[in-house]
């Protein structure tokens, strides 16, 4: 009862914040080492392939450079759930909300996406995962008002990126 | 004499958590802080902040820190001179059935 009463009033903005952040809120969010992890894990596949079709001799030091590919696919697909998570979830407040709510929809398909391109190997899947993470650089730069620009990246696995026009 | 405040964070927890509202009492009502008390303060960037008191200086700056342990930043917040304290949280509002309870003081273990 009390509660209800103070929210109305807070809402009102009658009452302050106190803030009781366990993080310093450091305000630097940028989804640019997002993609560069989605493009790794396209990357990353496409190595894959290419060793399955020039498998080395050594059967050691082939199933040691599949292993590393792997890892390094696994870690870059952990790296955009978590990031992407970071920016929906500690910097998209109400007002971005309100200006973009497909946001809530397009963090949760990175998630089912990314999940995908760790599971398995297919390229369609990693390059499906770059592009909803495009989409979701273009909307966290429109919610600073900051112009983009999709450009193939100048490095394999050369695909169309998002790069903020600043 | 008395302030109200809104907790923004879940640093506190579980003593207050995120959207609980806080009275608190005037330092100069009610004397200075001591060790273990929750107080309102007014930090140079993050601005109103809620914490406990973990040390008091001999010069008077509290050192302070949140009751959540994965709360880590006590050492970034660093410390904050008496002057930049408000007063002391006294009542905490909880939305529900836990409605209204005392905060008490709480001197933390080492």
């Amino acid at each position: 009862m009390f509660h209800t009463l103070l929210s109305k009033a807070h809402a009102q903005g009658a009452i302050p914040d106190a803030q009781a952040h366990c993080d310093i809120p450091c305000k630097i969010y940028d989804p640019g080492p997002i993609l560069i992890a989605a493009l790794t894990v396209v990357r990353m596949i496409d190595i894959l392939e290419d060793w399955r079709k020039h498998r080395p001799e050594d059967d050691v030091a082939f199933i040691n450079t599949l292993t590393r590919a792997i890892a390094q696919k696994e870690e870059h697909a952990s790296i955009v759930k978590d990031s992407v998570r970071v920016i929906w979830g500690d910097y998209f407040k109400a007002p971005q909300f309100q200006q973009f709510p497909q946001i809530h929809q397009l963090t949760h398909d990175i998630m089912l996406e990314a999940g995908a391109a760790k599971q398995g190997v297919n390229r369609e899947d990693a390059v499906k995962l770059v592009e909803l993470v495009n989409q979701f650089a273009e909307i966290f730069w429109a919610t600073k008002n900051v112009k983009t620009k999709r450009a193939v990246c100048p490095y394999p696995p050369s695909i169309e990126v998002v790069y903020p026009d600043l | 004499v008395l302030r109200l405040a809104r907790v923004a964070g879940i640093s506190m927890a579980p003593t207050l958590r995120d959207g609980d509202f806080v009275v608190a009492v005037s330092a100069r009502w009610w004397g200075r802080p001591r060790r273990g008390d929750i107080v309102l303060g007014e930090h140079a960037e993050l601005g109103l902040i809620i914490k406990r008191v973990a040390d008091v200086d001999g010069q008077g700056r509290l050192t302070l820190a949140g009751d959540n342990p994965f709360s880590r930043e006590s050492a970034l917040l660093g410390s904050l001179p008496a002057s930049a304290v408000w007063g002391r949280a006294v009542l905490r509002v909880a939305p529900g059935a836990a409605g209204l309870s005392r905060l008490h003081r709480l001197v933390p273990t080492r």
